[in-house]
């Protein structure tokens, strides 16, 4: 087959996976600039502008509905990313790419169009500040829009007619307009000193022969994020990103996979690293690794007390509540008022009595340390305020945003959209959880070692961080008898569930964890330690894989 | 090179680290070898080093300068007139001339037909009673490859050079296709596939006023 290629697609496709790991990132900035008038400085507004004026007035098909809504949401991402591995750079790439997707609602408030086609269209935008270019990707957005909008409202009602709605719900929210145009934001960087840190961090592997894995990587970008609506909302801002990782793993001699990494995330570029606290950070990593390769192994099962540090902790809250108090609108003609375990528990007791949880998008930092998930306004155009989830163990709210659910009809500014192609929905800011009892740290080891003691456990556990799904990567036993702790690895929780939180959860610390998330929508979960009067721990069922037949390549004087 | 053209599927040793031969595919019609790969297959049991693979693939037998060479050929200039000649001859209404095309594909799997499909640009009707040849759309060129192939009746003698990519198992290769212009006897066509998709409602960027926009307003289009 012989053909000319059109990769268009493809191309996108691989340069947002490349540079974005399929994430783009957006804070936005905690403060209102003073309105200018955009129209004649930002090409990028005023294409936005004339075409959202020129849709507003004259957009309709013959017989068909005008909208009642528009919007475009255009976002410009620039970004850099770089990855070294064993003490060599691997890869080095850039890419900037801008986007539009439009929205066009047909019907009205109560019912419209929002629906499979009908949820928007996206076209790419050129990065090139040329007014007609520019608008030329807009107008063939809306179009198809408007187009597909209409199709899916006559779709949607006549699915509608299979079912039953006792409590109709609106399937659009009224919101005040907004305008802030913030500054825009710009990725200024000397790559030299970056690259060095990723290749002689990651050469740090010539410490063990063991490692099988040294990986260090860096994504820099900047987020430009554009906003109109038909009613009047108008938004513009920006945000830098820096985050810095490294991962690394190895086997046991038994042949289980083991693996540690470390992320620093920061708005600004100066709260990251210096060369020396990344180096140093590596080392510490390595030497844990070490440590857990050496380590026993869990064998029994337990049923017991387990401590979580703030860190584990702020795992468990992201689990357990971030993902489900966010306020999606069930499938059509479902009469759940949301989805997720916490869809029938509105003003029920979820957690203790003496824990609340807050979402505050407005709050910048805590301890001095930067908030990912602060923003002022949200990608919907709606001002972001703080919520409280849950008060005194008692779920009261849920985070909105301008899809309503049942007895929440208005957004409380919590509509982020993930990725430029997707529509914005419900997502978490900043999730603080807070004890109205807290204790220190020594005070929570005590309890446990009590526990243990009361019930005639030789030990209990200590959770310091977790791996990917709530998978203890640093446990610790901590034995009874005189509180010193011991490293050990392959377990996992049974029942850590919405239940045992509920029941189980008896003390929080009085010391926060900041765990800035920058994964699809930028967010932090703050946390203290928690204790459990209950929980299981039992052996994972890992596969034990046969080691690397051979040594690796010898690193010179340590042969 | 081929008359002051670069072919894109030059290379000098294969992704197998074979020098890279000239291989009689078909010599007077008759198909006498494949192009090869390490991977032996009946009869053939050597590579003749056209093992070629996109990066990150493993190599299979691929085109590089596939050329077709003719022994029956007429001036260029007389292909149209011949063309007439043998629409008048048929008694059809008119003849095709396929000036460009975007690509094409043939299935090969032993489970589908042996069918190929050729997704020309340009097409032209040529009458025989005089009137100017006519620019048509919407048209594909289909058939199996051997029925199609066996109804060449000469060729041009010039030669055209399609530097493209090939796509096939071991991915997309850069390859070349060179052969003169041929008349067919017969070939089949196709109605092309197409959405009739509503033109935009509003007029493009930059074209708002009538005079600009010399459609008028798309959406009053029926």
């Amino acid at each position: 087959m012989i053909r000319r290629v059109k990769v268009k697609t493809a191309m996108i496709r691989t340069a947002m996976a490349v540079a974005f790991g399929l994430t783009v990132l957006s804070v936005s900035r905690p403060a209102y600039a003073a309105p200018t008038d955009p129209a004649t400085s930002d090409p990028v507004l005023e294409a936005m502008r004339t075409e959202l004026e020129r849709s507003k007035t004259s957009l309709k098909l013959e017989g068909m509905a005008a909208p009642y809504y528009i919007d475009y949401r255009v976002t410009d991402m620039d970004a850099y990313a770089a990855e070294a591995s064993f003490g060599a750079l691997v890869s080095n790439v850039g890419a900037h790419l801008r986007f539009v997707r439009v929205v066009v609602r047909v019907g009205d408030y109560k019912q419209d169009s929002f629906f499979g086609q009908g949820e928007g269209s996206l076209e790419i935008m050129p990065v090139d500040n040329d007014l007609l270019t520019l608008r030329h990707a807009i107008w063939l957005a809306t179009d198809k829009a408007y187009k597909a909008a209409t199709e899916a409202l006559s779709e949607k009602q006549a699915q509608l007619k299979q079912f039953t709605v006792d409590q109709p719900v609106d399937d659009f929210a009224h919101a005040e307009p907004v305008i802030s145009i913030e500054p825009l934001a710009k990725l200024d960087f000397d790559h030299g000193p970056w690259l060095k840190m990723l290749r002689d961090g990651s050469a740090r592997y010539k410490s063990d022969p063991l490692i099988e894995s040294l990986g260090a990587s860096l994504r820099f970008s900047c987020v430009n994020r554009y906003f109109v609506n038909s009613e009047g909302t108008a938004v513009r801002n920006g945000q830098t990103l820096y985050e810095m990782q490294v991962n690394m793993s190895t086997q046991a001699m038994d042949g289980m996979r083991l693996d540690r990494g470390h992320s620093f995330i920061a708005t600004r570029m100066k709260e990251l690293p210096s060369e020396q606290t990344f180096l140093d950070e590596v080392s510490s990593l390595l030497a844990t690794l070490k440590e857990l390769r050496d380590a026993p192994v869990v064998q029994d099962e337990y049923r017991g007390p387990v401590l979580f540090s703030a860190d584990a902790a702020a795992g468990v809250f992201s689990d357990l509540v971030g993902d489900h108090v966010l306020g999606v609108k069930p499938d059509l003609g479902q009469p759940a008022r949301t989805k997720g375990a916490y869809a029938t528990s509105y003003k029920v007791r979820i957690l203790p009595d003496f824990i609340s949880v807050v979402d505050d998008p407005t709050l910048a930092e805590v301890n001095g340390e930067s908030l990912l998930g602060a923003y002022t306004i949200d990608d919907e155009g709606v001002k972001a305020s703080p919520v409280t989830v849950v008060e005194n163990g008692k779920l009261i709210n849920y985070l909105i945003g301008r899809s309503p659910i049942r007895d929440f009809p208005a957004s409380n500014g919590h509509g982020r959209a993930k990725l430029p192609e997707n529509h914005p929905g419900p997502s978490l800011g900043n999730l603080i959880v807070r004890s109205s009892e807290p204790q220190s740290k020594e005070a929570l080891r005590k309890k446990l070692v009590e526990i243990c003691q009361q019930r005639d456990l030789p030990f209990g556990y200590y959770v310091e961080t977790f791996g990917p799904r709530l998978t203890p990567r640093l446990l610790y036993k901590v034995w009874a008898k005189d509180g010193h702790q011991e490293l050990v690895r392959g377990a996992t929780f049974g029942e850590l569930d919405q239940r045992s939180l509920r029941n189980n959860l008896i003390a929080a610390g009085d010391a926060v964890y900041v765990d800035n998330r920058p994964l699809n929508i930028p967010h932090s979960i703050v946390s203290p330690a928690i204790l459990f009067d209950e929980l299981e721990v039992k052996p994972a069922n890992l596969n034990k894989e046969k080691l690397p037949e051979y040594a690796a390549p010898a690193v010179e004087g340590n042969e | 090179m081929l008359d002051g053209v670069e072919l894109s599927g030059s290379y000098q040793y294969d992704d197998e680290g074979l020098p890279a031969q000239r291989v009689d595919v078909i010599q007077s019609g008759i198909l006498k070898d494949f192009l090869m790969s390490r991977m032996p297959i009946k009869n053939f049991a050597k590579s003749n080093g056209h093992g070629r693979a996109q990066p990150g693939l493993m190599p299979t037998g691929r085109q590089g300068n596939l050329m077709v060479t003719s022994s029956k050929t007429v001036k260029a200039s007389d292909l149209h007139q011949m063309l007439i000649d043998e629409v008048k001859k048929q008694g059809k209404p008119y003849g095709l001339y396929f000036e460009d095309i975007q690509g094409g594909f043939t299935l090969t799997q032993r489970t589908a037909p042996q069918a190929f499909q050729v997704l020309p640009v340009l097409v032209w009707r040529v009458y025989p009673d005089g009137r100017p040849d006519e620019l048509v759309r919407g048209v594909d060129i289909v058939g199996t490859p051997m029925a199609a192939l066996n109804r060449i009746m000469l060729t041009g003698d010039k030669t055209e050079v399609f530097n493209g990519v090939c796509g096939a198992d071991s991915g997309n290769v850069p390859v070349s296709a060179s052969a003169p212009a041929m008349l067919f006897s017969e070939i089949e066509v196709q109605k092309q596939a197409h959405l009739l998709d509503r033109p935009p409602v509003l007029p493009p960027p930059g074209f708002e006023t009538p005079a600009a926009n010399p459609q008028g307003k798309s959406g009053d289009r029926p």
